[in-house]
């Protein structure tokens, strides 16, 4: 052993790191946080399912054989209240960081998204 | 630099995003000299983050930047006091240079008084100075900026991470804001005020 880092000369981002690796493993808290953790994974798998059952009952019933339901309009974060898109702006953008499959997939759609709704105005106007 | 892959290359796109857009505006937005002088500066302040959170760009010298961007600062601020619109922003813009100036003057490693890093100068002295807490835990142990620098370093590395994270807050709160009342304009600008904003608070908040 040649030298010794103790948690209380960690620098404070590293420590909030472990605070937040710890509290996402349910190390931190004990069986408080096992608790809360289980019940966010249900919520979170409940969520889910009901998404995709909402996603569903949105779809054309009129015309005959099977068709898929619409995707949401465009635009629908800048429709929100500009403190409202902002909280959504900062949650996807910090879950985003500490899932970063997450983060990168949701940027990817989001450029692609951005570039079809200009590409579909430049085409209308003309 | 910093140390932390994906965080480096968010900060990157963030300000290669930024850069981008300062240089669209620069081609196709207004000619007077002040709007050119202007985004030209946020550009170059753009292209010099995005370098600097690359390990490479932690080995580059740091005293010519630092006097470019103080003059930067001095520059937006003889602008805000003789125009008498946009005086806050003009203000923040000033603001957003001094605080490159520090951040070079830091990694310098010796310019600031109490500064105990003498003999390791820009490169080494950066290099150890600009990694990410949590990564390289035997560098930065037992204080926050670099070994032995004093708490008036930390506090204003502090003050600069709270104020860039609510600036970033404000122009993207303005962006959407911007973006209700007038639909039909882009505000490309303002989202890249607030990319560049968050992407100074990270740059400080690695600093920490």
């Amino acid at each position: 052993v040649t030298a010794r880092v103790d948690f209380a000369d960690w620098p404070f981002m590293a420590k909030l790191a472990d605070w937040i690796v710890g509290a996402h493993m349910g190390i931190l808290f004990g069986i408080v946080n096992q608790l809360l953790l289980a019940a966010t994974a249900v919520a979170l798998i409940v969520v889910i399912v009901l998404g995709y059952r909402m996603w569903w009952r949105r779809r054309p019933t009129r015309t005959t054989g099977l068709t898929l339901p619409a995707g949401p309009r465009r635009g629908v974060l800048a429709g929100l209240r500009p403190h409202e898109a902002v909280l959504v702006t900062l949650a996807l953008a910090g879950f985003g960081y500490f899932a970063p499959l997450f983060g990168v997939s949701l940027a990817v759609f989001v450029a692609v998204d951005v570039a079809l709704g200009r590409w579909q105005t430049r085409a209308a106007r003309q | 630099m910093i140390d932390d892959l994906f965080l480096r290359w968010i900060v990157t796109a963030l300000f290669v995003f930024s850069a981008l857009e300062c240089g669209y505006a620069i081609v196709t937005g207004r000619r007077d000299w002040t709007h050119v002088e202007a985004h030209l500066l946020h550009f170059v302040m753009a292209v010099a983050m995005a370098v600097m959170a690359w390990p490479r760009g932690a080995t580059l010298p740091t005293t010519g930047p630092m006097v470019f961007f103080g003059l930067a600062a001095i520059w937006f601020l003889a602008i805000m006091f003789t125009t008498a619109r946009h005086r806050a922003v003009g203000g923040y813009h000033a603001f957003m240079m001094l605080a490159m100036a520090w951040m070079y003057a830091v990694m310098n490693g010796s310019l600031l008084p109490g500064q105990a890093m003498s003999g390791h100068h820009d490169a080494q002295g950066s290099a150890v100075a600009m990694n990410m807490p949590g990564m390289n835990m035997a560098a930065g142990a037992g204080a926050s900026s670099g070994p032995g620098y004093p708490a008036w370093i930390d506090a204003l590395d502090w003050l600069c991470t709270v104020v860039f994270a609510v600036a970033a807050v404000w122009w993207l709160y303005r962006y959407f804001a911007e973006r209700q009342a007038d639909p039909g304009r882009r505000h490309i600008g303002i989202m890249c005020q607030a990319m560049m904003a968050a992407g100074m608070a990270v740059m400080f908040g690695v600093m920490l």
